[in-house]
């Protein structure tokens, strides 16, 4: 991965963190976050 | 007091121009086995405004029709009679609210999330025993409420988004702090008064529901494709926020992790050139 790849990709993660700020704290907003994550290929991060 | 009396925003609401008869006859015959396409092609010939609408978007690249249609027989002969259902009921339902006069309330990003969410739930109706046109339909109004508080009132809406910002909390809250109602007890009034199906309306009421447990499977659909769209972030606001996910909500719906991620790419290409044909 590129340092710019790498460099998106924690702006793609933290964007998701901003949106799911309030969501991200129960069960169900958790399970969407890591599907999002997985989808935007955020795992590794 | 910013608060809005809910006889008040029911009155206002009454006072709205009703849909138009043809889009009130596609609505119904979403429900319909037997559906007499010519008539309801010459009863959507007749309205030349939503004709003109219906035209363009069928035209536009994201159809990629090989030529130019010039009349609804020939767009429905094309593309199917359900696409240009589809097509004729998003330009008449996103013509029915003007953008002008409200400088504090951007419709772009609301129509754009309407959009994501419309196709999220026919994505996610079409793994489920729901009509997807339904799902898409109720997807894009499930936030019409909010467009008759901005322009019904605008100044009790401004004190709205000036408590989100201030207190950093979800908009539906800060409508029901300072407005004393929110968005889903209007929208489903507004569902009433245009007398769409029911099953659309219990889901524009229910979006927000803070559990999924005996909520209609429409709903679950539309309160899963709102949280999906503002997860994949595709309004275009800076200030979005995913909401609150209900109790319950994806072992209700009961698909796969692999379905969801399918669900997500779907929505996302459907988007694409969707929003671009809508201008949203």
């Amino acid at each position: 991965m590129t340092a710019q790849q790498r460099q998106e990709q924690q702006l793609r993660q933290e964007r998701l963190a901003q949106l799911f700020r309030l969501a991200g704290q129960s069960g169900q907003g958790r399970y969407l976050l890591a599907l999002v994550r997985r989808y935007r290929g955020l795992e590794a991060l | 007091m910013n608060h809005v009396v809910l006889e008040e925003a029911l009155r206002r609401i009454h006072n709205l121009p009703s849909l138009p008869a043809v889009v009130l006859d596609l609505l119904a015959s979403m429900n319909q086995e037997d559906v007499d396409i010519d008539v309801l092609a010459k009863k959507i010939a007749q309205d030349q405004a939503l004709t003109a609408k219906t035209l363009r978007l069928a035209n536009s690249s994201f159809y990629g029709m090989a030529r130019q249609v010039t009349t609804i027989a020939q767009a429905i002969a094309i593309l199917g009679f359900r696409t240009v259902r589809s097509i004729a009921t998003t330009a008449a339902l996103m013509g029915t609210f003007t953008s002008t006069g409200h400088p504090g309330f951007d419709f772009a990003p609301f129509w754009r999330h309407a959009i994501a969410a419309a196709v999220c739930a026919r994505a996610l109706a079409e793994h489920l025993d729901i009509n997807p046109e339904h799902a898409y339909t109720a997807g894009l109004l499930h936030d019409i409420g909010r467009l008759v508080l901005v322009t019904q009132f605008p100044s009790q809406y401004d004190a709205t988004m000036a408590y989100r910002a201030e207190h950093d909390c979800h908009l539906l809250q800060a409508e029901q702090t300072v407005l004393g109602l929110d968005h889903a007890v209007i929208g489903h009034a507004l569902t009433q008064h245009w007398k769409f199906p029911s099953a659309m309306q219990q889901a524009v009421s229910e979006h927000h529901a803070p559990s999924s447990v005996g909520v209609a499977p429409l709903s679950l659909v539309v309160m899963a494709a709102d949280a999906i769209a503002h997860a994949l972030d595709l309004s275009g606001d800076a200030n979005d926020l995913v909401p609150s996910v209900p109790d319950g909500l994806w072992q209700q719906l009961g698909l796969s992790d692999e379905v969801l991620l399918q669900v997500f790419g779907q929505t996302e290409n459907q988007f694409d050139g969707l929003s671009q044909v809508l201008g949203g």
